[in-house]
């Protein structure tokens, strides 16, 4: 029987793994054989093995495609291990960066030319990956000329650049390049950088880096955030006017009031990658996590995309998002849940096809 | 009885389990949102609501389907389509208890998978391939890269039809093969005028002389696969359609009534009904004159007989003689594989896809 910490895990988050690209079958499989959520991170990072050892004998025959395949399944698997399992820092530290080893390695046979790059925030590194699209098929849209636009893609408190393979791939079939940020508090630049509320200097540190390429068209730039990064896509719009367009699923208003009401795996992870030392300093620092006063800015065309079923955020703060930004559209699913991952067909084309209007040349 | 009391009609019928049971994980595996498969069933009691609950999420993607058409948002459109094909596909698969609902339903996924068919990546061609004075219907497909190419013809099985197997088609086109995927007798767009045919590999000999009269497919290059009962007819096509190179059996049946006993309700219903029996009694008869025996030993070709150790449909002792008669064979049998190897889809997929790809 699975304890509480499990049940909530799998209850919160099953679609969402499906959707991002974990097999329902090994969803069922890995998940079943857990007792206890001490042991959730062995059990994922067991099922990475299988995948990376599938990976290894597709790559000693040959071949090529199925390799990258099974690299992207470990990476996600090694990504889930973590996510929000922040009971042993070290075994998180080696999984994430597991993950991140299984990502470069499915990028090297599935997208060849995605780029992993570098930049600076206050000394410290963050990372991000670059996609471009292989062909310009899709006519008139974002993608039309041969410099494509650009889309910074954020992940929100759990996520991190690994992540997002499927999720890059909805702008990247539309003709736009994508840059998936490790930001502060996220994926591997967050043992480094604590989460901060004014994530804003992460995205603008990120375009000044971009901005030098002549193979991307950073006049068509684009940020795209899911969840926590929904709020991270409003700040940085609001503030860096660079960015010509935001779209945001599962976004919050604020998190301060959220906080003590979280799931506690989830609130165990938000002190953890905000490095608070103890609850009452992470509650502070969720207390900052804020729009107000920051959305008047934000006078570029947004898309709030929104479940009234979630069970994280309100959708009241979705509503109020919408109404403080001037130039916001909010579409409200009725049935969908956290980030509408249970109609990833229903936001993740909408996301898409809005954004490739909005940089359209 | 005490108050709380499961009201009857709340728990799922024995058939409505058996589907769910067996075929969830091809479902997914097929194309099927797991959000959307599970919400389906969730509005699904009795077997007779199974063809219609499916249909209205068929419906549902066709109206988003449409929405996205009239904006011009082509690739949104054509996944729509895709799945709304699907929904309708999975209504019809197994039910016949309304052979009107049923019908409408099947012609809802011909229509709702042709208006993705042209959008596809790569496209899908409609095509017709004369068979015995009749035109059975494909889909030809063909991969990046110069022409000629290798082929593959895909067989589907007992309940599958010809726009199920894109989903495995894809593993196929991304490593350099074209594929032709068949409504052959007894399957989706030919169930209505031909039977179930024993000697499937007059199809195969139909398919292949087709593909071969095509400039682009390089005619020593061309494979067979097939599904389920189309495990069957692709040993069918390996014992007797020598020009084909190399063939893979997915848990495929040695003979149709070994396991006649045991296979559920639905599957012996929509056998009897696709053979054309006119009762139980003839239904096994007619299960029986699905053999191998007597032809597997012909089969000397590269063949590959894949099965699962936990198939409930076809067994996989029927994989395991089948490997042990035909010459040419190499077995494969995942230990914890369902039927279709669907929990497993990723690894059984790629693998076969790889195989085919090395021999063709």
């Amino acid at each position: 029987m699975s304890d509480e910490a499990i049940e909530s895990a799998i209850s919160h988050w099953a679609p969402r793994f499906t959707t991002q690209g974990v097999d329902p079958n090994d969803f069922r499989r890995v998940t079943a054989g857990l007792d206890t959520w001490a042991d959730w991170l062995d059990g994922w990072c067991a099922n990475g093995d299988e995948h990376a050892a599938l990976a290894n004998e597709a790559e000693a025959a040959g071949h090529w495609l199925t390799a990258g395949e099974a690299w992207q399944r470990a990476t996600l698997s090694y990504h889930f291990s973590k996510f929000v399992w922040v009971l042993d820092m070290e075994r998180h530290h080696r999984a994430t960066m597991q993950a991140v080893a299984a990502r470069r390695r499915a990028l090297q046979f599935l997208d060849p030319t995605a780029e992993r790059l570098e930049c600076q925030l206050d000394g410290e590194t963050l990372v991000g990956n670059l996609r471009r699209p292989t062909s310009l098929a899709n006519s008139g849209g974002a993608g039309s000329t041969a410099r494509p636009g650009l889309v910074l893609v954020l992940p929100g408190l759990d996520s991190a650049k690994e992540e997002f393979h499927r999720w890059e791939d909805v702008f990247l079939r539309r003709g736009m390049a994508t840059f998936s940020l490790d930001g502060p508090g996220q994926g591997e630049s967050g043992y480094r950088l604590p989460l901060r509320p004014d994530y804003e200097v992460a995205t603008s540190a990120a375009i000044d880096m971009l901005s030098g390429r002549d193979d991307i068209d950073m006049s068509r730039l684009g940020v795209a955030g899911v969840s926590m990064g929904g709020y991270y896509a409003a700040r940085s719009a609001a503030f860096d006017h660079r960015i010509k367009a935001a779209v945001t699923v599962g976004g919050p208003y604020e998190s301060g009031s959220r906080f003590d009401t979280r799931p506690a795996i989830s609130r165990d992870a938000f002190m953890q990658y905000s490095h608070a030392k103890s609850p009452e300093e992470a509650r502070e620092v969720a207390l900052k996590m804020t729009l107000e006063g920051a959305l008047p800015q934000l006078t570029q065309p947004m898309l709030v995309i929104f479940g009234r079923k979630d069970r994280l955020v309100p959708y009241e703060q979705a509503e109020r998002v919408a109404r403080e930004a001037p130039n916001a559209t909010l579409v409200m699913v009725e049935d969908g849940n956290h980030v509408c991952n249970n109609y990833p067909y229903l936001y993740q084309p909408m996301a898409g096809d809005w954004m490739s209007e909005q940089l359209r040349k | 009885m005490s108050a709380t009391a499961i009201q009857p009609s709340m728990v799922p019928d024995e058939r409505v389990a058996s589907a769910t049971d067996h075929w969830a994980p091809r479902f997914i595996a097929n194309g099927t949102d797991y959000a959307d498969f599970v919400s389906t069933l969730a509005r699904i009691q009795r077997w007779d609501q199974w063809c219609a609950e499916w249909s209205r999420t068929g419906e549902r993607h066709a109206e988003l389907a449409s929405e996205a058409e009239s904006r011009g948002q082509l690739l949104t459109a054509t996944g729509a389509w895709r799945r709304a094909g699907l929904a309708f596909h999975w209504g019809k698969f197994v039910f016949t208890d309304d052979l009107v609902q049923q019908r409408a339903a099947h012609e809802r996924t011909v229509a709702c998978f042709a208006k993705a068919a042209a959008s596809l990546s790569p496209p899908a061609e409609r095509v017709e391939i004369p068979y015995d004075g009749q035109l059975l219907a494909g889909y030809l497909r063909l991969p990046a890269g110069p022409a000629p190419f290798p082929a593959v013809i895909m067989a589907p099985g007992l309940d599958s039809v010809k726009e199920e197997l894109q989903p495995t088609a894809e593993l196929l086109l991304d490593r350099g093969m074209a594929t032709l995927a068949i409504d052959g007798p007894g399957q989706g767009e030919a169930e209505y005028d031909l039977p179930i045919e024993p000697a499937y590999e007059k199809v195969a000999t139909a398919a292949f002389d087709w593909l071969a009269a095509r400039s682009d497919i390089d005619i020593d290059r061309i494979g067979f696969f097939g599904v389920s009962l189309g495990g069957y007819y692709a040993a069918r096509a390996a014992a007797s359609e020598q020009r084909l190179k190399a063939c893979v059996s997915l848990c495929g049946a040695y003979q149709f009534d070994l396991d006649w006993d045991t296979l559920p309700q639905l599957t012996r219903d929509t056998f009897q009904h696709r053979v054309g029996a006119s009762s139980p009694e003839d239904a096994r008869r007619a299960a029986g004159t699905l053999t191998m025996d007597g032809l597997a030993n012909q089969i000397v070709k590269p063949f590959l007989v894949v099965s699962g150790g936990r198939d409930r449909l076809l067994p996989p002792h029927h994989a395991e003689r089948l490997a042990r008669e035909a010459p040419g064979a190499e077995l494969v049998i995942y230990d914890d594989g369902n039927h279709g190897i669907t929990n497993r889809p990723y690894e059984s997929r790629s693998m076969m896809a790889d195989w085919l790809a090395d021999h063709l």
